[in-house]
């Protein structure tokens, strides 16, 4: 005998199934994000503005894109630039960009020419990128009013100043040019206001402390002005600005500053020196003691004497302040060389050196032009800028809000804010609406796999087990309606869903779990979804795409046919072959009992309805591949068959003889 | 105009939760483990089955199980189809092997998209099984003492109608 094989099919298309409802669920997910964002917008109370300023943004972003490939272009340095002067010669008239780019040329050079051309040439790529056309600025007469010609002239100034710019532009040579503009022009006013302090020179002075000391030079200049202020001579301040450097770097720039204004304050002061002065300087971190010392050794006395002499106030101002700078300088006139001798003052020093430089070039043209530019802006040529700009931002004004003016306009505006709001709340309430259901699905799914399936009795899951149940008793009994019954009892505690039921076709567990769950996606949120305008449509049909448009409950409802490779298939047909069988022989043992029984009806009737009891031997022999107990049941059953055939016809003879 | 006030961020985690775990199932991994577990379980009730009722040791040599993929697989002896105490007689997977593969699917399925130790979730299930057989039983026991008072009632209503 042949072996025999047993199958389970656990897996079906569960895997394709699985990933179709993870789709669905990825696509729900993403729904429900769009969602939010719109239940977020439509709860903002000004939300027809944030819908007016959307729009608005669109429309800058698509300019933007348009700038970008514009951009783009110029960058590529595309050669169609060169074609496109044409363009700047329209706009600013026939020969007047060629004699603006040749007058820059000649006050900031050849490069800055090439890069003002090419800056207007590439004005004309952008400006066709747009869909701008010189015809269409010099035709403008509706939208602009009339200031057509007004604009034209005014490009002309405005060329002029974007000139300048251009030149900007040169990469280096601008640079420089900006360098050397700021260092003379800082040298310029820097010595103006020296000279107007009757130190010619100042300026000089401050740098070279500025490079002596590792200062920075408006430092430089601000501790030099104050002391010429005081009325201390150039050749005095260098002495002086080491001591402040030395106390700055020892006791904290504070100090350093303090001493510069005590001297300042003292010497403007003069007369006779007083205790106190000196003690001050005791407060910048001066040693007292050393400056007595120092002043007792100047004068031929003792430092005792020297206390004395201050102390009585018999000691000329000048003297004492001498004694302080001898004194500070002893104790910290050293470091302050030490720091203009360090890595960091050699580079400042450097750096100052670099920078003058660029401190005497000739400004004189650059003013010139400055000046004839601001005069040119006084003039009528600003006159005509001026109206231009003017008429041109009247004109916009018009063309973006004339429609809205007077109560016709009003009008117009209160309907496409009803429109936007009204369409804003219906999207609300269609959120509002949608929103409970989506998520009630969603709890019914986390049901089957989340942690709510605890040993609640009417929890989803235990009611999904009494379906189980049920379909496995079903299948014990071979009654697939029954398992039908239960499998329905699964999807709608799992799902709560009303699922139509069936007997039909195949699935395997896992397919019909997974289709259960992905119909439970889609019924769960479908009909309140279906009403949130379009937005998630998509979700919809691709969730009923991965459904297969078939209910659940026909994959699970055949469990008990398909589990176990078609489990009542053969051994019904085993049944039905013996059923058929034993029916056979049963009604070949009727026919022949009735019409023994006919025949001997007479007799029967003439006994007057007794007579002695017929017995009936059934013999079945089983046949090849047949167990003894299938033999006795098909016996059983032909027995009864016998039996049920000879009852109705003694109830035949009965009513016959009544 | 409308305000929204339903908050649908743990709904919206949960969703993912779910997807995750659907994804993870769908690599194939959970039909795998349940198939191992269910060949297990076939394999070990042959066994018992063939080493309690035959001698000679030839049909349980000859008794097989595998799986590929989701497919589980018994092979044996043809003959043993005819014995009475053979659980897979006529070719057939008995419905407590079906019930079984059935639960430990579950059990995987559930494991896999919640990120689970599979024998935490079987835990899980088993309390779950146990409450639902409770709940089966205490109906079961309230309809019999439906049944046994209304044949009272009827007993007594005849009773009293032959007096």
């Amino acid at each position: 005998m042949s072996d025999d094989v047993v199958s389970l099919n656990l897996d079906g298309s569960f895997a394709g199934s699985a990933s179709e409802a993870a789709e669905a669920g990825d696509k729900l997910a993403s729904a429900l994000d769009k969602l939010g964002s719109s239940a977020a917008k439509a709860k903002l109370p000004e939300a027809d503005r944030l819908k007016v300023l959307e729009k608005g943004a669109e429309r800058a972003a698509s300019a933007v894109d348009k700038l970008a490939a514009a951009q783009k272009k110029i960058a590529d340095g595309n050669a169609r630039s060169v074609e496109k002067s044409g363009f700047v010669d329209a706009l600013a008239g026939s020969g007047k960009f060629a004699s603006a780019s040749n007058l820059v040329g000649k006050l900031f050079g050849e490069r800055a020419k090439d890069g003002l051309q090419k800056g207007a040439a590439s004005l004309g790529v952008a400006a066709d990128e747009l869909g701008i056309t010189p015809g269409m600025l010099a035709s403008a007469g509706g939208l602009l009013k009339g200031a057509g010609g007004v604009v034209l002239s005014a490009g002309e100034t405005v060329l002029k100043a974007a000139a300048a710019l251009a030149a900007a532009g040169v990469a280096v040579a601008a640079v420089g040019f900006r360098f050397a503009v700021e260092k003379t022009s800082e040298k310029q006013i820097q010595s103006a206001i020296l000279d107007k302090l009757g130190a010619k020179g100042g300026f000089e002075l401050a740098l070279k402390l500025a490079a002596d000391f590792n200062l920075d030079e408006g430092d430089a200049l601000t501790k030099v002005k104050g002391l010429l202020g005081a009325k201390f001579s150039q050749a005095e301040i260098p002495a002086l600005v080491r001591i402040a450097v030395g106390i700055g770097a020892v006791k904290g720039e504070e100090k350093g500053k303090a001493f510069l204004e005590k001297l300042e304050t003292q010497a403007a002061k003069g007369g006779k020196a007083s205790e106190e002065a000196v003690k001050g300087f005791a407060e910048a971190g001066v040693d007292t003691e050393a400056v007595y010392k120092s002043l007792a050794a100047k004068l031929g006395i003792s430092v005792d004497q020297a206390k004395a002499k201050v102390k009585a106030g018999s000691i000329d101002m000048k003297d004492a302040l001498a004694a302080v700078k001898d004194a500070a300088g002893k104790q910290f006139g050293d470091i302050a060389d030490k720091m203009g001798d360090s890595v960091p003052g050699q580079i400042n020093k450097l750096k100052i050196a670099l920078g003058q430089l660029f401190a005497d070039v000739d400004l004189g043209p650059l003013k010139d032009f400055l000046k004839s530019m601001s005069e040119a802006l006084a003039g009528p040529g600003g006159a005509a800028l001026k109206s231009g700009i003017k008429d041109l931002f009247a004109a916009i004004s018009h063309a973006l809000f004339d429609p809205f003016k007077g109560e016709e306009g009003k009008k117009k505006l209160e309907r496409m804010l009803l429109t936007i709001g009204s369409a804003l709340k219906s999207t609300a309430e269609a959120v509002n609406a949608a929103a409970p259901y989506i998520a009630k699905g969603i709890d019914l799914l986390d049901a089957l796999f989340g942690a709510h399936g605890g040993a609640n009795e009417d929890s989803g899951i235990i009611k999904a087990l009494h379906g189980f149940v049920e379909i496995m008793t079903a299948v014990q009994n071979l009654d697939p309606d029954a398992a039908v019954a239960g499998a329905q009892k699964v999807l709608d505690a799992l799902f709560g869903t009303g699922t139509e039921q069936g007997s039909q076709g195949g699935g395997m567990i896992g397919q019909a779990i997974v289709d259960g769950l992905t119909n439970a996606i889609v019924s769960g949120a479908g009909g309140a979804i279906a009403s949130v305008v379009s937005m998630v449509e998509g979700v919809i049909a691709a969730a009923r795409g991965a459904a297969d448009a078939h209910s659940p409950s026909r994959k699970m409802g055949a469990l008990g046919a398909d589990m176990g490779d078609g489990l009542t298939d053969k051994l019904d047909a085993a049944n039905d072959n013996a059923t058929r069988a034993g029916a056979d022989l049963a009604s070949a043992a009727v026919g022949g009992a009735a019409g023994a029984t006919g025949g001997a009806g007479g007799a029967l009737g003439g006994a007057g309805g007794g007579g002695a009891p017929i017995v009936i031997n059934v013999y079945v022999t089983a046949a090849p591949g047949m167990t003894p107990a299938q033999a006795q049941a098909i016996g059983d059953v032909v027995s009864e068959r016998v039996r049920r055939e000879l009852r109705a016809v003694g109830r035949e003879r009965g009513e016959r003889a009544a | 105009m409308g305000g929204v006030q339903f908050d649908m961020r743990g709904a919206r985690a949960k969703l993912q939760r779910i997807v995750d775990g659907l994804k993870r199932a769908a690599s194939g991994e959970v039909v795998e483990r349940a198939a191992a577990a269910v060949e297990a379980q076939i394999a070990a009730v042959s066994r018992d089955k063939l080493a309690k009722r035959t001698d000679t040791g030839a049909a349980a040599a000859a008794t097989q199980a595998t799986h590929s993929g989701g497919l589980v697989q018994l092979k044996s002896k043809g003959y043993l189809r005819y014995h009475r105490w053979w659980p897979f007689r006529g070719g057939k997977m008995p419905p407590f092997v079906i019930k079984s593969a059935t639960r430990i699917f579950a059990v995987e399925l559930r494991a896999a998209t919640q990120g689970k130790d599979p024998d935490a979730v079987s835990i899980e299930a088993a309390g779950v099984l146990a409450a639902a057989e409770a709940a089966e039983t205490k109906k079961a026991d309230a309809a019999y003492e439906r049944r046994v008072k209304r044949q009272e009632a009827q007993e007594g209503r005849g009773a009293r109608r032959r007096r």
